[in-house]
């Protein structure tokens, strides 16, 4: 009986340190930005700033490291709303290449992969 | 049971398993009291707490033995008081929610009015006991004027415990269950006077999207627990007290459809191990205490509404406390004095993951109490005690982005900061006095203390305890 009340014991606690919460520290995602300019143009360099502010925080990150159409940047896991404004230089469909002011804008992106995440902005030029 | 005298002596505190009620006081009791304590601080110590409060309180106890083997007993209480000059809080029972209040730089004074009732019962059977207790708590806290929070908290505990004799020890097990709730809501009638409301996540943080107008929240908390009692049944020999204890608290948005914005996990484990000699003249022990707290807060990325539902894109651990707490306690008794000499580290420390912040302190501690309980003739007992002690500060941190900090919330964690890492010296003294002639079909009693801690910043914090009433 003895040893049946130890184990009874033993076998409560064991079943309360299970139960104690597991801690979610993935905290940062790798995000990728891509700037979509659609089938018309091959977008060849950027020179932007990229604003990305968490919704939830309002904590704002901001980076200009594009490598062709695309920034990489770590980030906390959330929701994001992105505003990205300079130069790009493409080719358009004559083959031509062309500089232009643009911007591209979102309210809402998901970066919430807990390794890796990706979104696609629409750009818009402005002259 | 919750009498300050008596406790501040007993060394593994009030038992938490009903089993071992039984055989918990020598003689039944009624104690119908009056109670009333206050707390003035020069300077909030923690500004969420306030500077201090007046809380009366009457109360009512009764241990009654049934039978030679069985027991019951039961506690009812009601206060009504108030809480002074609280800020960045504006919710009810800051020591369970904290860091996930919601809050605001104004604050005021607050009322508090309060109902308990518990009961329980025991018995024994061979060398088996066994036993069920009820608690049930209902508060409410609220200010008249602007910002005008109301809380209303309601708190239900179930316990069940068994207890079994094993030669010479009484060894027991208990397991318990709690279920909690409280709405919080804060409003604002003058038209110039309304303001945006912090729902906080540690450190000064808040989460900024669902801050401002949003100012109905509620919590649903859940919790269980379990304990493990190893004590002599009498005389000499060692004893031990393993406890733990699980509790969640998820706050959620009454305006967002109740959506769920944080989750706070607290973890509660303690441990006191020892060896008593008890003899007809006095005693001695000594015991080791270790009692560790942990708090991790999740907070839940929320995605866009599609209609009145968010969708939780992720969940969170951004906040974190840990506190150890140990200690060694040497006890000697001798006829009708009682003599405790305690020391021990506290070590406390929070952390938010990401803009980092970090605060920690440590501190050693000792303290000496000293107690006196004596018959004076045949109708009046006495019980005096004196306890002083000091906790010096022995490290302390804190990192803050200042950069990005307003200047509210920047003076906010450092008040609080100032008297983490401060340094205290403490001093107590009470006196009970139970007076009950033989004639006299009930006995009275008065009972009256006052503590005081100094702190190494010049302030000061001031307790009063007074209490009358009878016993039966």
């Amino acid at each position: 009986m003895r040893q049946k009340t130890i184990y009874f014991a033993l076998f409560v606690l064991t079943l309360l340190s299970a139960a104690c919460h597991q801690d979610n520290d993935d905290y940062m995602t790798q995000a990728t930005l891509r700037l979509d300019g659609g089938d018309t143009l091959t977008i060849e360099r950027v020179q932007a700033m990229a604003h990305i502010t968490n919704l939830n925080t309002r904590h704002v990150v901001s980076t200009a490291d594009f490598t062709g159409a695309e920034t990489r940047i770590e980030l906390l896991r959330g929701a994001y709303q992105v505003h990205v404004e300079g130069l790009l230089s493409y080719y358009g469909q004559d083959g031509a290449r062309r500089v232009r002011s643009f911007r591209a804008v979102s309210d809402y992106v998901e970066l919430v992969g807990s390794d890796t995440s990706k979104a696609d902005l629409n750009i818009i030029f402005l002259d | 049971m919750n009498n300050i005298i008596y406790t501040a002596l007993l060394l593994l505190g009030p038992t938490e398993n009903p089993a071992l009620m039984t055989q918990a006081y020598q003689k039944p009791f009624t104690e119908l009291s009056l109670t009333c304590d206050y707390r003035h601080q020069s300077d909030a110590f923690r500004l969420e707490q306030g500077t201090g409060s007046l809380l009366p309180e009457v109360s009512v106890e009764s241990y009654i033995r049934l039978t030679p083997s069985s027991v019951v007993w039961g506690e009812a209480a009601y206060g009504n008081g108030k809480h002074y000059d609280k800020r960045f809080n504006n919710v009810a029972d800051f020591d369970l929610l904290y860091p996930d209040v919601i809050a605001d730089s104004l604050g005021g004074d607050t009322r508090r009015e309060r109902y308990l009732f518990s009961g329980g019962y025991a018995t024994e059977n061979g060398d088996w006991r066994l036993g069920g207790e009820l608690k049930f708590r209902a508060e409410q806290e609220y200010r008249t004027v602007d910002p005008r929070m109301r809380s209303i908290v309601s708190d239900l505990t179930l316990r069940a415990g068994a207890g079994r004799t094993i030669g010479r020890y009484l060894t027991g097990v208990s397991a318990e269950g709690n279920i909690y709730r409280q709405t919080a809501d804060v409003d604002f009638y003058g038209e110039a006077n309304s303001m945006g409301e912090l729902q906080m996540t540690g450190l000064g943080t808040s989460y900024v999207r669902f801050s401002g107008s949003n100012r109905d929240i509620f919590y649903e908390g859940k919790g269980v627990g379990a304990t493990l009692d190893v004590q002599p049944l009498s005389g000499s020999g060692w004893l031990a007290h393993l406890s733990h204890a699980l509790h969640q608290y998820e706050r959620l948005s009454d305006e967002y459809n109740s959506l769920p914005l944080t989750t706070l996990y607290r973890q509660q484990t303690a441990l006191t191990a020892g060896y008593r000699s008890q003899t007809a003249a006095g005693e001695r022990a000594l015991l080791l205490q270790a009692a560790y707290d942990k708090r991790a807060s999740d907070e839940h990325v929320v995605g866009s509404a599609s209609g009145q539902d968010y969708p939780i894109l992720a969940h969170l651990t951004m906040y974190r406390q840990q506190r150890w707490d140990v200690s060694a306690a040497a006890r000697y008794g001798h006829r009708a004095w009682h003599l405790q000499l305690r020391a021990g580290l506290l070590s406390h420390r929070e952390t938010y993951a990401y803009v980092e912040r970090e605060l920690s302190y440590a501190r050693l501690y000792g303290e000496l109490t000293a107690q006196w309980q004596k018959a004076v003739g045949r109708d009046l007992t006495l019980n005096v005690y004196g306890k002083g002690g000091y906790a010096g500060r022995i490290s302390d941190k804190l990192l803050m982005p200042y950069a990005n900090m307003t200047a509210s919330i920047r003076d906010y964690v450092n008040h609080n900061y100032r008297y983490q890492k401060a340094s205290y010296a403490s001093a107590q003294t009470g006196v009970r006095a139970d007076y009950r002639p033989q004639s006299w079909p009930v006995g009275v009693f008065g009972q009256a203390a006052t503590a005081w801690q100094f702190c190494s910043e010049g302030e000061h914090e001031a307790n009063l305890h007074l209490s009358v009433g009878i016993t039966f």
